[in-house]
């Protein structure tokens, strides 16, 4: 027995001993930190990515051979980074680089001085399953690509995805691979964010150009669409001169259904409205009932709670139990009113946006929605500091009730793209019965918001039950209940598609399943395309390293 | 219970404090040290590197980090376990309250086919030595083996859900059952014996059939081949033969006599085997879509939800040192000489 009570004191031992050593271990580097002086650096940095080098890696790269090789033609070849099909779209790099030309990349390479026994060489870095197991494929062929130029050396480095960020956040990968989603369905979310001085750190780019710059501001403050369209061709041009990022390719989404399930439109901003769905004749229920259709997907429920929600998925829950300011037609990008009786009103110095809200506006519950509902909701956005918080802070000072049904929003600058912003997910009014007024609520027990549907109740990571909205303003849903069915992989989300146990698998089926089901009777495969880029990041600011 | 009995279990309780203490302080110094933290690996460049801080501010991130660490471990001793940092910031304790009993309820029948289908056959093969059938129980243990354990269940799911819809494909209970079931445990097979929802029970066990087949299937193959092992060794030893020149049933020597005395290393892999299923179950989770806590602590890992992470592992140790203590008190039931 002693021996057992020498032991216990034995360990007690150790466990102080290890606690000491790994707080020491991690409190060591803090007081580094705060000790270090702050040197000047003297002269100015050399920095390793000149125009030429930016404009023969575009040159070099070809995206169609790209899209063929990995991916069998589904995915679309990006020439710009605005998708077409959205407003204002151009094709500025196909105008200069066609889909490829390497002549130019040699002419330009060796304008830089480098040659076949002194090559350009550099890392091109990767996360290995972020964006798909296809990404290592991509990354060689454009290895390949590029050293076809003969005059360029790629190695290529993957590190996994937490990593990844924090590197090339802290601007320590040189070139590198990403992809981007918009917030919002206007050219500005697609530019700013690599392009202007003070978006492009975030995503790694460290560009600052005064000339883009500029012409970015006057193109986001411009609420006239022939200036934009104008600025917008000027951007796409210098853009393409400039390099600041190189797009790669849209990576298309796809939909899957059961012979009978009609109304699957997933439009330009890739909505997915559950209120147009509907069962033909020759359909067979997943649930057994034509009142009920059962929607199978992979992603998961980050947050309900329209002031701090930042993922497509909890985007489209929202975007279904609710409607935002502006909303668009099912499966277009035609922006329309949704929650308010029109357009907005413009202020003439462009900082003020009214709203005119329907006056049949109602939360699920039968409460009825006033301005000052919308006042709440932002004043909750803005002090809960949620995560989409920051997305909407950068354009809102404050909102005001003008009266009952009148709301301004008062921006910080002008902003033409507004109307697009408003039809986003954060500006879907939350019902304070379901969303307390002094914390987030991001798994509430109910949603009775505006939209189509309620959510009555919801079992995470198995399933959310969508009912018809009693209240609602416009047209009843043709299918009154949607039961969201949540997988844990794409295989087991096509069998179930394959086996009747759901009616529809949606995000993200990918492109083996989709095109596995395409072979199976009684299932349709649809592709969507989507607003997703890939695209290559340069960081600007990465210094000539020996 | 005898007072040697009594000092034992108490001496092993309080050797699980350091144990636990150890094992949540190494994860927790661990997961920082690992790179990326929880803002970046939801949100990654979404966010500007001003609100992410503003997001770390409010989750408690820039706090020193023995106030973490102190704050940690205050959640721990009064079980509260804080809340999560990514997936919607909810109290851990409501987490795990869905996924563990989820884990638990096919953790236990998958078990049971392990220890029913592995020892038996284990001992029928040993009794069989030699003979066509001990070889093919070897060969099949050791292809059930090396069958990948995703794959296994992606075939019974072709065969048993899509070729002949038999069994349910995934999930723990039929869509629309489970929109009307009242689940008071999470426990779904107990809830729907409590509130007599007896089709909610017919789903849940069907529900069940093909992922704990499927996760016992996997293991059995070790248990037949330990069994197989040991038993052979215990049929050779004197009392066996003593038996034998008694006139005892030779059915009832190998299977009472024999098989008992083979308990004690069994019993030491099956509890073990148990604790690993615990989190070492996510790719059975995977495939069927379980909503278990496997498959919960590898997506909290990935994005380094540190507290979620930690909390886990700390109900997991709690729970590999509740059944190892149960191993010991039932050692000393099977074989008697066994005393504390």
């Amino acid at each position: 027995m002693k021996k057992k009570y020498l032991l216990l004191i034995v360990v007690l031992l150790l466990s102080s001993l290890v606690l000491g050593a790994c707080q020491q271990a991690t409190e060591e580097p803090v007081a580094e930190e705060t000790e270090e002086p702050v040197v000047e650096e003297p002269t100015e940095p050399e920095y390793l990515w000149t125009a030429n080098l930016r404009q023969a890696i575009a040159a070099a790269i070809d995206r169609e051979v790209i899209v063929d090789r990995v991916f069998e033609g589904r995915n679309v070849p990006a020439y710009h980074m605005v998708p077409d099909g959205y407003p204002y779209a151009t094709q500025p790099f196909f105008d200069k680089y066609g889909t490829r030309d390497l002549d130019m990349a040699i002419s330009l390479l060796e304008a830089e001085g480098y040659t076949a026994d002194n090559p350009f060489e550099f890392t091109l870095w990767y996360p290995p399953e972020h964006y798909g197991t296809t990404t290592a494929d991509v990354m060689q062929v454009i290895k390949e690509q590029l050293e076809e130029t003969g005059l360029m050396v790629v190695t290529l480095q993957s590190m996994n995805w937490a990593e990844y960020v924090n590197g090339f956040v802290a601007g320590d990968l040189p070139f590198f691979i990403l992809g981007w989603f918009p917030d919002f369905a206007d050219p500005e979310n697609w530019l700013s964010p690599f392009a202007s001085c003070l978006q492009s750190p975030d995503n790694g780019v460290n560009y600052c150009n005064e000339e883009m710059d500029s012409l970015l501001q006057a193109a986001a403050a411009s609420a006239d669409p022939a200036e934009r369209e104008s600025l917008y061709q000027q951007i796409g041009e210098l853009y393409a001169e400039e390099v600041p990022t190189i797009p790669l390719f849209w990576e298309p989404e796809f939909v899957s259904y059961r012979t009978g399930v009609e109304g699957v439109v997933v439009g330009a901003p890739f909505e997915f409205n559950y209120r147009v769905l509907s069962f033909g004749e020759d359909a067979q229920p997943a649930s057994g009932s034509t009142d009920t259709i059962i929607v199978g997907t992979t992603d998961e429920v980050n947050s309900l709670d329209s002031a701090d929600a930042y993922a497509t998925h909890d985007w489209e829950i929202i975007k279904n139990t609710g409607v935002a300011l502006l909303s668009y037609t099912p499966g277009t990008s035609e922006l329309v009113p949704g929650a308010a009786a029109a357009m907005p009103e413009v202020s003439d110095d462009g900082l003020t946006y009214t709203f005119t809200l329907r006056d049949d506006l109602a939360f699920a519950d039968g409460t009825p929605v006033t301005a000052q509902n919308y006042v709440d909701h932002w004043n909750r956005l803005d002090t809960l500091e949620g995560q989409v918080s920051g997305l909407v802070q950068l354009y809102v000072d404050s909102v005001e009730a003008v009266d009952e049904l009148t709301v301004a929003y008062h921006l910080n600058d002008t902003f033409g793209f507004f109307p697009a912003l408003s039809a986003t997910a954060p500006f879907v009014v939350g019902n304070p019965a379901n969303f307390t007024t002094d914390e987030i609520v991001a798994f509430p027990e109910a949603v009775d918001g505006i939209g189509a549907y309620r959510m009555v109740s919801h079992t995470p990571g198995e399933q959310m039950v969508l009912e018809a909205n009693p209240n609602y303003f416009g047209e009843a849903p043709l299918i009154p209940n949607v039961i969201i069915r949540y997988f844990a992989d794409p295989t087991t989300m096509s069998n179930a598609v394959e086996s009747g146990e759901i009616d529809v698998a949606w995000r993200t089926l990918g492109p083996v399943e989709a095109v596995r089901l395409q072979e199976v009777d009684g299932v349709t495969v649809d592709k969507v395309d989507a607003p997703a880029l890939r695209y290559m990041v340069f960081n600007h600011t990465f210094e000539v390293r020996e | 219970m005898s007072s040697s009995l009594r000092r034992f279990l108490i001496t092993r309780i309080l050797l699980t404090i350091p144990m636990v203490l150890i094992l949540v302080t190494l994860i927790f110094f661990v997961m920082r040290v690992l790179p990326g933290d929880p803002i970046r690996s939801q949100l990654g460049p979404r966010v500007s590197e001003e609100q992410a801080n503003v997001l770390r501010e409010r989750l408690g991130l820039n706090r020193p980090l023995y106030v973490q660490y102190f704050d940690f471990l205050w959640d721990m001793v009064t079980l509260d376990f804080g809340t999560a940092l990514t997936q919607g910031e909810r109290p851990i304790k409501d987490e795990l309250g869905e996924r563990l009993p989820a884990t638990i309820e096919l953790t236990i029948p998958a078990i049971t086919i392990t220890a029913l289908l592995g020892i038996l056959s284990g001992a029928f093969a040993a009794k069989n030595r030699k003979k066509p059938i001990d070889y093919a129980i070897r060969l099949m243990s050791i292809a059930i083996y090396s069958i990948p354990i995703f794959f296994m269940g992606l075939l019974f799911q072709i065969v048993f859900s899509v070729r002949i819809p038999i069994l349910p494909l995934s999930g723990r209970m039929d869509t629309l059952l489970l929109t009307q079931f009242e689940s008071i445990t999470n426990f779904y097979v107990i809830d729907s014996i409590l509130t007599g929802n007896w089709p909610a029970l017919k789903s849940a066990i069907g529900h069940l059939i093909m992922p704990s087949i499927t996760l016992g299937l996997a293991l059995t193959g070790v248990f037949v081949r330990l069994t197989r092992v040991n038993m052979i060794e215990m049929l050779q030893s004197d009392f066996i033969t003593a038996g034998r020149a008694r006139g005892i049933p030779e059915r009832r020597l190998v299977y009472k006599h024999a098989l008992r005395n083979t308990f004690i290393p069994i019993l030491t892999l099956l509890g073990l085997q148990f604790a690993i299923l615990l989190a070492g179950a996510v790719l059975t989770e995977t495939t069927f879509s379980w909503p278990g806590v496997g498959r919960y602590l590898v997506d909290r890992i990935e994005l380094r939800d540190y507290t979620a992470v930690q909390a886990t592992i700390a109900v997991f140790a709690l729970f590999v040192a509740a059944i190892s203590l149960l191993m010991d008190i039932l050692y000393a039931f099977i074989d008697p000489r066994i005393r504390y």
